[in-house]
């Protein structure tokens, strides 16, 4: 019998959570208790970064984080996050399953080889969406104005592609840096939003869905051969169930959040109120092949899916 | 945590000495000093960095994505480096009070098993950052990409030279000299005028 | 077997050993003894101290020096004395309102301590006040800190536990005060009893005058820093950097009393004093993530919140849980660890979440003055030298107020939520 510790950083009320928990629990029916799943929910293992190298090194065999997280160990696998790179959730789940996508497929055993990990499923956590204290139409109403980037290179890319100045602040530090203006905006899943009250400091969505959250499942490549090949299949098989489940419910989640945050008081622009999408994704597309030359035939094969 | 104990009820052995009173020390002076200094100097830019940082983005709209992580970097290198200082100095975090309780031959014991210990935890872990290292050639920083190596070299120099520096005291508690070190730097300097707190007389 | 390594920490600690190698050892053997990998004691150890809360901390450590040795200090306080010498308590009672005034400046209780408990110690025992009795007035009022806005452990409560923080801080103005209030109270009466030094009568308005210009600029940083954090130009943290410049620029310009060899001291003092307290941060972590591992604190957890479904009653189970808990772990570990699995079930009995986050930052800042791994109490004694022993003994009659005030807190929820009603 084996024993696998699965580490994320996600709480409680958040979709990730659901799906680690209900990972573990069908796992240990389905394999009539061979493998049984331990979940460590809330970093209570350690940061995004430490489950990643705790993950290559075995110490913690099992996880879920941002693809962007990965990017250390193969650089190319970030392509998966790339802005713009999806027409929607459902897309961009098909290109992340690693039981049918090739490209997914591919970069995953190159991981195998580069790190001694391995992606075994994947979770959407909805669509990434722009919201400020103000209307935002096109990259030319955010011009010179300061918009909060997660830190990390490709979000340096993005939002100087949406024409604002790229401004990192802490995660825990953001709503208090939106009520003073030190930054106007911020971008996040709709669901990240809502729990994180910015509705209270934030007046305006806009829905550029210009980034799909998903989250790829990866695993120690040793603890992954450990698991008998039978059940290594219907490991495989639950990750990509709940997975679906997780993009039904994503998709459902969002048309509700939108009413619930309406209702607080957010004003939604939208495609149809003159959002110029187009306008972002061909501004961002061109940063994002200015700064990450290697990803073009990755977005390519991506875009190609389905 | 334990200023150095001074004053006649503390033993000899436990009291503060010049870093350069013995033998021993004056060997590993310039080292002490690579240490010290290291640490300083990554101290005061980690202070600077956050001030760069608000004058970068309000003054000049240029804020520099990445300056966060490398002031935790900073904090992480800063902290080991500085442990042995610490150690050497015998400003380490412990409690020593209740121990005070027991008979002094046992605590003679208690205190040689202590160091026997710590010499070989922060060998160990000397060890582990060492191995750190070597599984993580390649690996760096999300933002910055600060190669791993800076900051686990910096836990490794660290925790070896806790190791030797518990290895000095445990040599010098057996020929009982003071164990203790202070250099001139870090004695406050004396204050030049007289602080009066009460210009209007003490009473009731 | 969590139990045994807690054992073994509790042993090894009161035989005298340092903290960080009673904290590390078990751990150590525990990783080794189980088969994870070997680098992963250097990266849990490494990764605990990438904490953005935590590069706060040398900072104030390096502004309370740095005012030290700028003679700042100095002047601020004989402008206290002047002014509330007569008081009874003094200073203490100066001691007390200032970590309310300066709390806006620092957020954190650590470095309140180490920034202006190192003046405010130093201040009480050159009035004459005890040194251990300055250290603990010292540490029972740099509690407040973090329940009175700006916070970063209520911020990284609310950001936990998904709950707004704009409301947490609003929620921790009016215990805050009440705290405050409190610990007045012990002080007037402790002094009246002891005889504690005190001005013979109320001074002249010229006297209030002469010992205010001279503390003019060095009063002016708190306004000076919330009016920034307010106006966005910097954020919490950023602050206490903004205030190291400012105390250079006016120690400069205005002072004049700070030499290379006092800067060298202050940062020496800074370099020690913030890797002696961090790395047991540090070797918590690794403790923390054992205890994680065997899965104590889940279970530990899971088994209190069965005892009871009234809201009350489990708030109260909450308070010894997290009594507890502060006991061993810093507040970032104990926050990060604890809150997720206690908040979900005590909000869904019907407590408040901002209501329960006030309780919960509070009880962790009272595990920093309690033995074993209290924080503050290391630091202090540090500040004071006096040993630790000699602190704790000080510090037992405030926890009179510390408790009296977590008492009130938990069956009046009023107080925490009354303001934030009204933003709502
Ligand atoms: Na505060
Ligand atoms: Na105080």
């Amino acid at each position: 019998d084996v024993t696998i510790r699965y580490a994320h950083v996600g709480s409680e009320g958040d979709i990730q959570y659901w799906y680690a928990e209900e990972f573990a629990k069908r796992v240990a029916e389905r394999t009539e208790g061979r493998v049984t799943v331990q979940v460590f929910p809330n970093s209570q293992l350690g940061g995004a970064q430490e489950t990643v190298d705790g993950v290559r090194s075995g110490a913690i065999p099992l996880a879920h984080h941002e693809f962007a997280s990965l990017a250390r160990l193969l650089p190319d696998i970030a392509a998966f996050a790339a802005p713009f790179a999806y027409r929607d959730g459902r897309h961009a789940m098909a290109a992340t399953d690693p039981n049918s996508s090739e490209v997914m497929q591919d970069l995953s055993q190159q991981l195998v080889d580069a790190a001694n990990i391995r992606v075994i499923g994947r979770l959407y956590r909805g669509a990434r969406q722009m919201t400020a204290n103000m209307a935002v139409y096109s990259p030319a109403d955010l011009e010179g104005q300061r918009f909060r980037g997660v830190p990390l290179q490709l979000w340096t890319t993005m939002i100087n592609g949406m024409g604002a100045i790229p401004t990192p602040v802490e995660v825990a530090e953001l709503p208090t840096a939106l009520l003073t203006g030190m930054v106007i905006g911020q971008e996040n899943p709709l669901t990240m939003i809502n729990a994180n009250k910015l509705f209270e400091v934030q007046t305006h969505v806009m829905l550029t869905g210009h980034m799909q959250n998903v989250l790829p499942v990866f695993i120690n490549e040793d603890a992954w051969q450990s698991i008998p090949e039978a059940d290594r299949a219907i490991v495989g098989e639950i990750a990509a169930e709940i997975g679906e489940e997780t993009l039904e419910m994503g998709l459902k989640a969002e048309v509700d959040l939108i009413d619930e945050l309406k209702g607080k008081g957010m004003t939604f622009i939208t495609e149809a109120d003159g959002l110029k999408v187009e306008e972002f994704r061909t501004s961002v597309g061109a940063e994002v092949a200015k700064d990450f030359p290697t990803w073009a035939p990755l977005i390519e094969r991506i875009q190609a899916i389905e | 945590m334990q200023a150095p104990p001074s004053g006649p009820d503390v033993p000899a052995a436990v009291t503060a000495t010049d870093g350069r009173a013995y033998a021993i020390d004056r060997m590993i002076e310039p080292v002490r000093w690579v240490f010290r200094l290291t640490s300083l100097v990554v101290l005061a830019t980690l202070i600077a960095l956050p001030f760069i940082q608000v004058v970068l983005r309000e003054v000049l709209s240029t804020p520099i994505v990445g300056v966060e992580e490398l002031t935790r970097f900073m904090l992480i290198c800063s902290v080991f480096l500085a442990f042995p200082y610490v150690v050497s100095a015998g400003a380490s975090i412990r409690m020593e009070e209740i121990l005070a309780f027991l008979p002094s031959r046992i605590i003679v014991i208690v205190r040689f098993c202590t160091s026997l210990i710590a010499i070989a935890a922060f060998a160990i872990l000397a060890f582990a950052s060492l191995y750190a290292i070597s599984r993580n050639m390649d690996n760096a920083t999300p933002t910055l990409g600060i190669p791993y190596y800076i900051f686990f070299g910096a836990a490794f120099a660290g925790f070896t030279m806790t190791c030797v520096e518990c290895l000095i005291q445990l040599f010098k508690a057996l020929q009982g000299q003071p164990l203790y070190i202070t250099f001139r730097q870090e004695q406050e300097p004396p204050q030049e005028f007289d602080i009066t707190f009460d210009p209007m007389g003490k009473g009731n | 077997m969590a139990l045994i390594l807690i054992l073994a920490f509790v042993v090894f600690f009161i035989l005298g050993f340092p903290v960080v190698v009673a904290l590390a050892v078990p751990a150590m053997v525990y990783v080794l003894y189980s088969g994870f990998p070997t680098e992963m004691m250097a990266q849990r150890m490494t990764y605990a101290l990438d904490s953005f809360p935590l590069v706060a901390v040398p900072v104030f450590i390096f502004v309370g020096s740095l005012m030290n040795q700028a003679g700042i200090t100095g002047h601020i306080y004989r402008f206290a004395q002047v002014l509330g010498g007569r008081v009874p308590g003094g200073l203490a009672q100066v001691n007390v309102i200032g970590s309310l005034v300066f709390s806006g400046t620092s957020g954190a209780a650590l470095a309140d301590i180490s920034g202006l408990g190192r003046i405010q110690v130093r201040a009480m025992v050159n009035a004459g006040f005890s040194p251990p009795y300055s250290a603990a007035v010292t540490g029972a009022s740099a509690l407040v800190g973090p329940i009175f806005p700006p916070s970063i452990p209520l911020v990284i409560y609310g950001s936990v536990t998904s709950v707004s923080i704009v409301q947490l801080l609003v929620a921790g103005i009016l215990p805050a005060i009440l705290f405050i209030l409190f610990l007045m109270l012990v002080v007037g009466w402790i002094a009246i009893r002891n005889n504690h030094p005190r001005s013979s009568r109320w001074p002249t308005v010229a006297e209030v005058w002469t010992a205010f210009l001279p503390a003019a600029p060095a009063l002016f940083a708190p306004i000076l820093l919330v009016g920034g954090m307010l106006h966005g130009l910097f954020t919490p943290t950023e602050a206490a950097s903004v205030t190291v410049a400012y105390v250079l620029a006016i120690a400069l310009f205005f002072y004049r009393g700070l030499t290379w060899q006092r800067l060298v001291f202050a940062l020496f003092e800074t370099v020690k004093t913030t890797s002696a307290v961090l790395i047991i941060v540090s070797a918590a972590a690794l403790f923390g993530w054992v205890m994680a591992v065997e899965q104590l604190p889940q279970t530990f957890t899971r088994t209190l919140l069965t005892l009871s479904t009234d809201p009350l009653m489990l708030l109260f189970i909450a308070n010894v849980l997290l009594l507890v808990v502060g006991m061993f772990l810093d507040s970032t570990t104990a926050t990060l660890l604890v809150a997720p699995l206690i908040a979900a079930p005590l909000v869904m009995a019907g407590v408040d979440p901002v209501h329960l986050g006030i309780v919960f930052i509070f009880n962790l800042m009272i595990g920093l003055l309690t033995p074993p791994l209290g924080l503050a109490l290391f630091m202090l004694s540090d500040i004071a030298k006096v040993s630790m022993w000699t602190v704790l003994r000080a510090v037992v009659p405030f926890y009179i107020p510390l408790f009296l005030m977590l008492f009130v807190l938990t069956i009046w929820p009023d107080l925490s939520l009354w303001l934030p009603r009204m933003l709502r």
